[in-house]
């Protein structure tokens, strides 16, 4: 099983999802113009930072208990969470994504400068992105998938939702090689860079 | 053939075949099986489909070998690339009657080509080589490269459908509903770089259905050169109980299959979905249709790989950035040599956000690997910058690698009427570049407009011995050094002018050679820039940020050749360097403006604002516990009322810091706001990595007068322990963002409870919920503002 690498994800990013992510409401918040150019100005800083790559693996499931998921290679998950959320799907899509080092290493420098304002915009802007990534990888999948008379859901299950446990993020870890677009994972399963994201996606036969 | 083809479609609207796959699967094909070897192994199946697609009304019917190229079948463990294209060719093309066409489908290999991916862009070029050659040896009437999302990808397999064959090439993008394709092209960005680079027809297929499809092509055809494609899904897919489905039907397919032709659509069929009858009702309505002609003979155009910039009469002058160019400067040359390309990244964004519309690159300096380092550059700005490139070099070797990579339609800086004229004006020909034509000549640089005239007439009939028109020539102005040569900045203008009202060709003028050797250069620059407009001047190469001088009549003067010696000017100049900056404007209500500042996050004033209070005597105490204070407390409250957003939070966080950094030293109490100095022990517990939310809460405390001892993150429970002794600390607050990591703050609470230790706890972090606080018995915050009122109700006793 040979996971599929995107070395550049090309994202046009949506500044209002930046926005919103830092709590940006569009009836309440009031904003003066000269911070509005500064968080702008942080965001457009922040997206030159980021290097966005990919991984994604399509896996065969094999059978769907009431509290397990077993897929090809006898690659069991143990979460009656995920065994409801993939019913009915006959394989799965596997994604992780990653906003790279560098972003997360001007983000410190950003504090140690006690630039606070503009760490938390690149915080933000780089946990967007890595989440849209996923977006982007289920999107490239799906016209692929359709000529297969497959069809691809647009929500994503992550380990840490439901039942599903964190140390899943390991086998992920593994099974998506991901170490090939340089993230690493801790004895606690945490992915490093920190925006670093996987999730699971359930494909079903179309029509 | 070639011709026969571009005759067709002078006469009507071509038909294209439908979907393959989905029929396939229809008619027995199991998933995951290989489709080319499944065809190969039963022939009639695909046959009959190319049978029904023909019977169907489709004139020209693609081989079913989508996938079949080194890279697909490699997973099938297939090696013989040739031969399965081959052998699908020769099925299509015996079944197929004589009145009808086959064209050999050529899709994506599945990998990403560089810049944008790993997959080598000859690598690329190779692939696709093999399996042209297996169509071509198959018998296929014209080819066509379909469903592509990577630009890049289509240029390679172009590139190589030229090399191989002399076939009609249609290329397709697949857009996204939203108008790009994934990797970020619109159609009409494609559009300009697949034209110029040789593609007979273009369009989208695939992704959307008809009513999405239309939209791109009605913006593409005012542009386009070479006939347009459609092939649009059956609509987009539909959830029905619990199901996804294509639900348009042939007749609804047809009707926007018409409004797509009415929009000058040349070449219509199907993809995903559709039917042999989708095709049928199309035939039906469009029988007697009569194509929409084609506009333009050519287009002056340039574009990267997510925009283009299209030449208009209307368009403003457009700035070309020079900074990428190693010319006196060593760091870029340093970097140039060492292969690296960081600087280059930040000067490309620079100069985007200061206006830049295109970009010109240079790398030429000594140690520099020309032909190398200017492919490295290429292929590092197409992925960190949207803007075309601008290719400034004088190798031919060079440039010609440059543009072969490029993933747009690039612009060479500069073919000149001297000896590499012929050469580069083939390379520009054979890439579809546009070109910067230098009026200089083999005597050098002429010095008069009529001179210049020469030249450039030259260049252009040169140019159209190589199939080139004037829509891909830009003239250089030529600008010289008004100090040298008071006429020069008029002889620019004439330059302009001329090319614009009688040679009809695009201009562009370097700025700032005009000003060397006089002062006051951006001032000059920016008139300068303002004259050329007026003359109507395409682009400039100019430094965005010099060039929101102001302009002066006595700049103009001596840009007009008016000022003699530039003497006025020069005085007027040394007039200006003894004025100093202008005088900030004094604080009339000093603890208003302080109180405006921490609402503001005014970082920049807030210390000068202080100043002037002290100087009004007020006392510190007094701003501290009477202004600042209050305006922090207002700034959480607009927090929590969602009227402030984050940013706003800690704008006004750091600039209460910078207030207590300069008051702080002065003040000789120990008591300061409304809270004695409560030490807070802070940390990120063991295994985790994440702070960004404890030092927030570390800049909210410490505003609210609180000594924080911030031990970082992936601290032991052992050393928080130890901490917290030290200091008698009274309050610790704890953060984690995992369930994993979140178990150590209970091993800190149970270690303090075991060594007895009197002290409060305060948990936060994303994964941290009040019922678990509860159950641990400790309080809870979900954020800094949160965390400000639990340490102070904490500190008081509460």
């Amino acid at each position: 099983m040979e996971p599929q690498i995107f070395s550049s994800i090309p994202l046009s990013l949506k500044v209002p999802d930046v926005y919103r992510a830092l709590g940006y409401s569009q009836d309440k918040t009031v904003l003066k113009e000269a911070l509005k150019k500064e968080v702008d100005a942080c965001i457009e800083d922040a997206k030159g930072c980021i290097q966005l790559k990919g991984a994604a693996l399509r896996v065969s499931v094999k059978t769907i208990e009431k509290h397990t998921v077993i897929l090809e290679k006898d690659i069991i998950f143990k979460s009656r969470d995920l065994a409801n959320f993939l019913k009915g799907s006959s394989e799965i899509l596997l994604m992780g994504a990653t906003a790279g080092k560098f972003v997360m290493e001007k983000m410190a420098e950003k504090f140690n400068q006690n630039n606070f304002t503009c760490a938390v915009v690149y915080n933000a802007t780089a946990g967007e992105m890595a989440d849209e990534a996923l977006t982007w990888i289920t999107d490239y999948f799906r016209p692929q998938m359709t000529r297969e008379r497959l069809a691809i859901g647009s929500r994503r299950f992550s380990v840490g939702y439901g039942d599903l446990a964190i140390e899943y993020q390991e086998i992920i870890w593994h099974l998506l090689r991901l170490e090939n677009i340089g993230i690493t994972i801790t004895p606690e399963c945490f992915l490093i860079p920190e925006k670093s994201v996987t999730a699971i996606c359930g494909v079903r036969p179309l029509g | 053939m070639r011709n026969k083809i571009k005759k067709l479609l002078t006469k009507r609207v071509l038909i294209l075949d439908g979907a393959t796959g989905t029929e396939l699967q229809k008619r027995g094909m199991p998933h995951g099986v290989c489709p080319e070897a499944w065809c190969i192994e039963h022939p009639n199946v695909i046959a009959q489909i190319h049978r029904e697609y023909q019977e169907s009304g489709a004139d020209i019917i693609y081989t079913c070998t989508f996938g079949a190229n080194p890279h697909k079948l490699k997973q099938y463990n297939i090696s013989d690339v040739e031969g399965v294209n081959a052998k699908l060719a020769r099925i299509a093309r015996a079944t197929v009657t004589a009145n009808g066409l086959v064209a050999g489908s050529i899709g994506p290999t599945g990998e990403f080509v560089e810049p944008f991916g790993l997959l080598k862009f000859e690598e690329a070029v190779l692939a696709f080589k093999r399996q042209i050659k297996g169509l071509i040896d198959g018998g296929v009437d014209l080819l066509v490269i379909e469903t592509m999302m990577d630009i890049q990808e289509a240029r390679a397999a172009l590139i190589a459908a030229k090399e191989v064959s002399d076939k009609f090439i249609m290329v397709t993008m697949t857009v996204e509903k939203h108008g790009r394709t994934l990797n970020g092209t619109d159609p009409l960005t494609a559009l300009v770089t697949l034209q110029s680079l040789g593609a007979d027809a273009v369009g989208c297929n695939c992704s959307t259905g008809p009513k999405e499809m239309d939209a791109f092509i009605k913006k593409m055809k005012p542009y386009a050169t070479v006939p347009l494609i459609a092939k649009p899904n059956a609509g987009l897919p539909q959830l029905k109980d619990g199901r996804t489905i294509f639900q348009m039907g042939p007749i609804e397919f047809a009707k926007f299959a018409k409004n797509i032709a009415e929009h000058g659509a040349n070449m219509i069929g199907g993809c995903c979905g559709t039917t042999p009858e989708h095709i049928k009702a199309v035939r039906n309505i469009l029988n007697v249709f009569h194509p929409k002609p084609i506009t333009r003979k050519s287009l002056r155009a340039l574009s990267s790989a997510s925009t283009h910039f299209i030449f208009e009469d209307n368009k403003k002058t457009a700035i070309v950035g020079e900074g990428i160019n190693p010319t006196r400067r060593k760091a870029l040359q340093q970097e140039l040599r060492e292969e690296k390309t960081s600087l280059v990244r930040q000067l490309a964004k620079e100069q985007e956000l200061g206006g830049a519309e295109l970009l010109d690159v240079n790398v030429g300096a000594p140690g520099v690997d020309e032909e190398k380092a200017l492919v490295n550059v290429i292929n590092a700005l197409s992925v960190a910058s949207k803007l075309p490139l601008v290719i400034d070099s004088s190798n031919p070797s060079a440039v010609e690698k440059a543009l072969r990579v490029y993933p747009g339609r690039a612009l060479i800086n500069s073919i000149s009427a001297e000896k590499k004229m012929e050469s580069l004006l083939k390379i520009a020909s054979k890439h579809g570049a546009m070109f910067i034509a230098l009026p200089v000549g083999i005597k050098g640089v002429p010095k008069t407009f009529d001179e210049r005239k020469k030249n450039i007439q030259k260049i252009i009939a040169a140019a159209s011995r190589e199939g080139l028109t004037k829509d891909d020539i830009v003239v250089d102005g030529l600008v010289m050094a008004v100090s040298a040569d008071p006429k020069a900045g008029a002889e620019t203008l004439e330059t302009v002018r001329w090319c614009r009202q009688e040679a009809k060709v695009a201009t562009i003028v370097g700025l700032s050679n005009v000003s060397f050797g006089l002062p006051q250069r951006d001032e000059l620059n920016a008139t300068f820039f303002h004259l050329l407009k007026k003359q109507g001047v395409s682009l400039v190469i100019a430094n965005p940020s010099h060039l929101s001088h102001a302009r002066s009549v006595k700049a103009e003067k001596v840009l007009l050749g008016k000022d003699h010696e530039a003497r006025e000017f020069i005085a007027y100049a040394g007039k200006l360097k003894g004025q100093g900056k202008e005088e900030k404007r004094e604080a009339s209500n000093p603890k208003d403006l302080i109180y405006n500042a921490i609402l503001d996050g005014n970082r920049e004033d807030i210390q000068n604002f202080i100043v002037a209070a002290e100087v009004q005597g007020i006392p510190l105490s007094d701003i501290v516990n009477h202004v600042m204070i209050p305006a922090i407390n207002k700034v959480g409250e607009f927090f929590e009322q969602k009227r402030y957003f984050l940013p706003q939070l800690i704008a006004s966080a750091e600039a209460m810091k910078l207030a207590f950094d300069y008051i702080d030293p002065k003040l000789q109490t120990k008591k300061v706001g409304e809270v004695q100095k409560t030490v807070v022990i802070l940390a990120t517990v063991h295994g985790d990595i994440h702070d960004i939310g404890k030092n927030i809460v570390s800049l909210m405390l410490k505003n609210h007068g609180f000594h924080v001892v911030d031990l970082g993150k992936d601290v032991s429970a052992e050393r928080i322990i130890g901490e917290i002794r030290r200091h008698k600390s009274p309050i610790v607050a704890l953060s984690a963002l995992m369930t994993t990591t979140m178990v150590n703050m209970e091993e800190v609470m149970r270690l303090a409870k075991k060594e007895n230790l009197k002290c409060h706890f305060m948990l936060g972090g994303a994964v941290v919920t009040k019922d678990y606080s509860d159950q641990l018995g400790a309080e809870y915050s979900k954020d800094g503002v949160e965390a400000v009122r639990v340490a102070r109700r904490l500190a008081a006793g509460g």
